[in-house]
């Protein structure tokens, strides 16, 4: 019997959603900084200041995504969604 | 190097063309389909998961959209060598801010989404392919992975191909 429900839930895209804004952020913070550092000598980005901007932007990059995800599976429109979108061969929908 | 670089130079504007328009096509081909025909069939799973009508309409679109999402993905490739070539021909370098940032994206989000997308639309996780095979368990989990994919990547794109497109136009710094 194949099941049909998706293992996808809210708290596991809140986890998802931390993970790839830090993987994000400290992804390319790294990549650009390295650049910067090896190829310019330039050590600007080696501070204080630029770290806690990114710590700021991963945290709305995850709020955001959370939020999104949230959005595209449906969870805060169940409703509306069900009228639109399920169809004229099913009645009964 | 230096013939090529010579032979190619007086086209800059010409590989720069072909850039933009396969930015446009990376960008934007997929997203009425995505919008409009597959986020509505997959809600209607979502709400219904075992209503046998939401369950084929949701198979079907996934598999077309496996091939719509061809046109994105012949564009990404030319994007990338396109951008290479102006990158080198136009004597660009990593002191260029906006380039480097732009690069970083790409090179961070860009490439390792477009790797994902590819094997779940046409390799491994080609859906059609897959029924065709008989594989329904299969069939059913990959559809669900290419929808968490959905869920993860749409946030991602939408933002940061905007930003790129905007560091590449603006230049802001
Ligand atoms: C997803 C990938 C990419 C997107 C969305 C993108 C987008 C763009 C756009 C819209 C422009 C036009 C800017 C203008 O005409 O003012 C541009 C220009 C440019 N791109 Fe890309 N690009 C991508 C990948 C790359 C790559 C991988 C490189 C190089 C390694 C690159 C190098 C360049 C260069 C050097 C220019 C400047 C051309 C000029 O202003 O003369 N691009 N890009």
């Amino acid at each position: 019997m194949i099941t049909t429900d998706f293992f996808g839930y809210p708290k596991l895209y809140n986890r998802i959603s931390w993970a790839i804004a830090i993987y994000t952020t400290t992804g390319i913070y790294c990549f650009y900084t390295a650049i910067k550092y090896f190829f310019h000598n330039e050590t600007s980005l080696l501070a204080w200041q630029p770290i806690l901007v990114a710590f700021i932007f991963a945290s709305l990059l995850a709020r955001y995504i959370f939020l999104m995800m949230m959005f595209i599976d449906g969870q805060f429109y169940r409703k509306k969604l069900k009228k639109k979108h399920v169809t004229f061969d099913n009645k009964t929908a | 190097m230096l013939s090529f670089i010579n032979l190619l130079s007086p086209y800059y504007m010409y590989i720069k063309f072909a850039h933009v328009i396969f930015v446009m096509m990376w960008a934007w081909s997929a997203v009425q389909a995505f919008t409009h025909y597959l986020i509505p069939a997959f809600s209607a799973w979502r709400q219904r998961p075992d209503d046998e009508n939401a369950i084929k309409r949701r198979n079907w679109a996934i598999e077309r959209f496996d091939d719509g999402v061809l046109f994105e993905h012949i564009a990404f490739p030319i994007v990338i060598i396109t951008g290479l070539l102006l990158y080198v021909l136009g004597g660009w370098s990593t002191s260029a801010n906006w380039l480097l940032l732009k690069l970083a994206i790409i090179v961070v989000l860009m490439i390792p989404i477009e790797i994902a997308d590819y094997y779940l639309a046409h390799f491994g996780g080609n859906k059609a392919r897959i029924r065709i095979a008989g594989d329904m368990q299969r069939y059913e989990n990959m559809i669900q992975w290419h929808w968490l994919f959905f869920l993860i990547t749409t946030p991602i794109i939408m933002l940061f191909a905007t930003t790129i497109i905007f560091l590449a136009v603006v230049k802001p710094f």
